[in-house]
């Protein structure tokens, strides 16, 4: 496979190091300093523009498989991406900063069939730390009225351990289970079958009832309380997260503008405006009694101060962001119980896409499923009779159908009519069978 | 010297709305022809209003753009005007006397509702039906100088009051001033029918129902009878209730409730100040009931409460009874009302609701900033952000108010007292706050069942500047007494 990567920074040269073994791999990137320290990775490096079409030719991008756009700024990746699309590339990723950028990509595309947000895949890494379910996955259909999710059953979890039967009953209405992946397995469980911890779990339903799924799923409780050191688009993105989750955090962000606008979008959270390394205001507002404890501010340096100070105040967990991936190890060696770099895991987050990517549709671990939204034909033998006694194809299971205003988690009993719009969880090779009866 | 003020054009727009005053006159004329009235009264004032409108358009030349500094200038005088004004019937047809006649139009205009006029069931039925329209046309004017031009002119912490937005599906009231007006015009002239409809229903004659619709909706308090709504039947009370509250509601938020009647309650619950509204009256409804029911049953206990409750929060000034004989407690609390005032957006006057919701909401905060001196406390109203600039307007806007209702008590007493009147002073200051509150009745020697007749024209013409005042919320007003609006 031939890959493009625009952007040699931290981002760019990990994911250049880890493809181009098994790729080609083109690397743009506009300082001959950092161009430098590819030297000792098998990858052709040309230096310019990212966003030039010129450079984009000379890198031929046409030919590309993948492009990936990851430069430290979110426009010129969606420019790089849009002209790559132009010029034929196959597939484009962006890596953006800015979380609004998702919503605009997810109304317009703009040449980008892919798009990652670094603050944003951080702060839900972290809400997953604290103990907020986060699911590996969500896909949606239907304009959003039927969700697909993908959760890492974790040990100690609830659903683990017990056959599907027996579950039954506790799972929210409204939701289903469709498989389970276990390692390069895809099973299509039945009653008898047991979920085990690491496998992934697949639930179709909607979307309050998948919110109830993963919350079912997550064997860690929630915590009481969490205070967030840092309100930039990490620490803002990961108190609304967890304000969804009914929890109050507390924020406190030095800036005074910041706080405010905070303060404003944030109306189930405390909002502070200290410095947060002043020992008598984290003791006057009894931080230390806090559950949890993250510090992402802008300065690696202040988040392990101020991590280390919640520690010795009493938090009972501290988590720090660190912008450099080195001090990962360093951080949790004083102390830090988790660090957590916004680098690394979109490092991980595009190899992972990377690697199993089909446009158009659901993905499931590499290319053994699929996730189909179909629309029943009038001819399809399948209508009119219960989907227990239909001779729906092995390795295939029916997620949830949408009649008109409702969606129905369809049990053995409910049979199709023409006009349905069903979502179907297919392994690979039943794909075709699905596709040719409905 | 120049001044700042574009006065000519300014005093222009008075000259083009006189003349539609003067069309207003053809109402009473009519109902002096149907009961064999005085005609000529009618005749005369519209002639003379008309007339005057004429000359001042001679006198002025239209200005090219309304600035800021004309339109407190427009609202100001515009009421003054329309006082006067309409005060020439009570004069022509011999009624009271010119400072008198004065009074009693400001307290029309004003929606105010406090009377000189005594011996009302003796006065021809053309002059009661003026002072009770007097009150509905001021009605209409105060709904879109309240929501449309008050704003704009940024009073009293007034764009936060612009109609409040619960979501995005709701389309923005009309944006042009003209647009704003008809809409908010078809809410109050539809629910008018409506109450002209109903209290028919209850058994009023046509000319009861329709006087009586007029001051409802308008919260203005004229009224027919000399026991204002104690001359009626219970069943009348009880279905006037709804009216005054609906009289004291946002018409923004009405309008906007009513062209989704499915989803009705769901957009009035959704307004804060409306829940608070609602809360406050079932509140002091109880209260008052509580201490009510030792002196009557309950039906009446309870139908005296909350029709008291309903008509002085909201500034109306209607009586079912002679609340001036209820005890101290009972007194207390309805002066306090007094205070409170409608939902902005509606026809009632004095601080109103939003303003005093916010008040409990910044002391609150102050509260909870001695426990958390770093705590960023933004005060919200439903799920939209108050800016502090707002908040200091609502702040400044309360003291101003608290502050000429001092004022105008201690300058009454003076007044008094030189005329060797000797008043009790819960009359007096209920006076003040009646009149600054734009509610109508007071207490005592100025009670439901009283008049202000007997006061000095000295004092009768410092509550009508208080009316006029309390009416445009200080500040048009306000900035009219100062050097640099006309120096700039």
């Amino acid at each position: 496979m031939r890959v493009v990567i625009i952007g040699a920074g931290q981002v760019g040269r990990s994911i250049a190091r880890e493809l181009q073994r098994d790729h080609d791999v083109v690397v743009i990137e506009r300082s001959a300093q950092r161009l430098a320290l590819l030297q000792q990775y098998d990858v052709l490096a040309i230096q310019g523009n990212g966003a030039s079409l010129k450079v984009l030719q000379e890198a031929e991008v046409d030919k590309a498989d993948l492009v990936i756009a990851s430069t430290d700024v979110d426009e010129v990746n969606i420019v790089a991406c849009a002209g790559s699309k132009h010029l034929g590339a196959a597939f484009t990723i962006a890596r953006v900063h800015d979380p609004e950028y998702i919503e605009t990509w997810e109304r317009g595309r703009l040449g980008v069939d892919f798009m990652v947000c670094s603050e944003l895949l951080t702060s839900e890494k972290i809400a997953q730390l604290i103990g907020v379910p986060a699911a590996h996955e969500i896909h949606t259909f239907v304009e959003g009225r039927v969700l697909m999710v993908e959760l890492l059953i974790e040990e100690g979890s609830p659903l683990a351990g017990r056959p599907l039967r027996a579950l039954a009953p506790e799972l929210p209405p409204g939701a289903r289970i469709v498989s389970l992946i276990r390692g390069r397995q895809v099973i299509i469980p039945g009653g008898e079958d047991v979920i085990r911890p690491g496998d992934h779990l697949v639930g179709v339903g909607t979307p309050e009832a998948i919110d109830r799924l993963s919350r079912r799923a997550s064997g860690r409780p929630l915590p009481q309380s969490v205070v967030i050191l840092g309100g930039g688009r990490i620490g803002y993105r990961l108190a609304l997260t967890l304000e969804r989750r009914g929890l109050r955090p507390k924020v406190v962000e030095a800036d005074p503008e910041r706080s405010r606008w905070l303060a404003e979008q944030l109306p189930r959270s405390q909002v502070f405006q200290n410095d947060a390394t002043d020992l008598d205001f984290l003791e006057r507002e009894r931080l230390g009694e806090c559950d949890v404890g993250v510090s992402v501010m802008d300065k690696d340096e202040k988040n392990l101060l101020s991590a280390l100070l919640l520690k010795s105040l009493g938090v009972k967990r501290v988590i720090a962001g660190v912008a450099d991936p080195d001090y990962i190890e360093i951080f949790e060696r004083v102390g830090v119980d988790v660090a957590v770099s916004a680098r690394t895991i979109i490092a991980e987050e595009i190899l992972r896409f990377t690697k199993s990517r089909i446009a158009g549709m659901s993905i499931l671990e590499g290319d053994r499923a699929e996730v189909l939204e179909l629309t029943v034909s009038e001819r399809s033998p399948l209508v009119g009779v219960p989907l227990k006694e239909a001779a729906f194809p092995q390795g295939a299971i029916v997620g949830a159908v949408v009649r008109g205003k409702d969606v129905i988690i369809p049990d053995g009993a409910v049979s199709l009519r023409p006009g349905d719009r069903v979502i179907v969880f297919a392994k690979k090779e039943a794909v075709a069978d699905v596709e040719k009866l409905l | 010297m120049r001044l700042a003020v574009d006065v000519r054009s300014g005093l222009h727009l008075i000259a083009v709305l006189l003349p539609w005053l003067g069309l207003a006159f053809l109402v009473p004329l009519l109902a002096a022809l149907l009961y064999g009235e005085a005609i000529w009264p009618w005749g005369a004032s519209l002639a003379l209003t008309v007339g005057l409108g004429g000359l001042l358009r001679l006198l002025t030349r239209e200005g090219r753009e309304l600035r800021t500094r004309e339109a407190f200038l427009v609202v100001s005088v515009s009421w003054l005007v329309l006082a006067a004004v309409g005060a020439l019937p009570y004069v022509l047809l011999g009624a009271l006397r010119p400072v008198d006649a004065f009074f009693e139009s400001m307290s029309g205009f004003t929606t105010t509702g406090a009377t000189v006029l005594s011996d009302l069931e003796g006065q021809p039925r053309s002059l009661l039906l003026w002072r009770a329209m007097s009150q509905w046309l001021g009605g209409m004017g105060i709904i879109v100088l309240a929501i449309a031009v008050l704003p704009r002119l940024a009073v009293g912490g007034r764009p936060l009051m612009e109609a409040e937005l619960p979501g995005p599906e709701v389309e923005r009231l009309t944006p042009r001033i003209r647009e704003t007006a008809r809409a908010l015009w078809k809410v109050y002239a539809g629910l008018s029918a409506a109450e002209l409809g109903v209290l028919m229903l209850t058994g009023l004659s046509f000319y009861e129902a329709l006087t009586h619709t007029f001051t409802t909706l308008s919260t203005g308090g004229f009224g027919t009878r000399s026991e204002s709504l104690g001359a009626f039947s219970p069943l009348t009370q009880w279905a006037v209730i709804p009216f005054i509250l609906l009289g004291g509601t946002n018409f923004a938020l009405l309008y906007r409730a009513l062209r989704r009647p499915r989803r009705l309650g769901a957009t009035l619950w959704g307004d804060e100040e409306f829940r608070f509204y609602v809360a406050v009256f079932g509140t002091v409804t109880l209260l008052l009931f509580l201490d009510l029911v030792r002196l009557y049953p309950v039906e009446e206990a309870l139908r005296h409460s909350a029709f008291q409750v309903a008509s002085l929060m909201t500034t109306t000034g209607y009586a079912s009874a002679d609340f001036d004989e209820w005890d101290s407690a009972a007194k207390l609390l309805l002066l306090a009302l007094m205070f409170l005032g409608g939902s902005a957006g509606s026809t009632g006057g004095s601080i109103k609701l939003v303003r005093t919701l916010l008040i409990f909401k910044l002391l609150l905060r102050e509260v909870r900033r001695v426990l958390h001196p770093q705590a960023v406390l933004p005060i919200r109203l439903g799920s939209r952000v108050i800016g502090e600039e707002a908040l200091r307007g609502v702040t400044a806007f309360a003291i101003l108010y608290v502050t000429l209702f001092a004022l105008g008590s201690i300058l009454l007493m003076l007044d008094l007292e030189r005329h060797d009147l000797d008043v009790p002073v819960l009359d007096a200051v209920s006076a003040v706050a009646a009149s600054l509150g734009n509610v109508g009745p007071g207490f005592g020697l100025v009670g439901p069942m009283a008049s202000y007749a007997w006061l000095p024209d000295s004092s009768k013409l410092l509550l009508a500047f208080l009316m006029w005042l309390g009416r445009l919320e200080i500040f048009p007003v306000l900035v009219l007494l100062t050097r640099d609006y006309w120096r700039g």
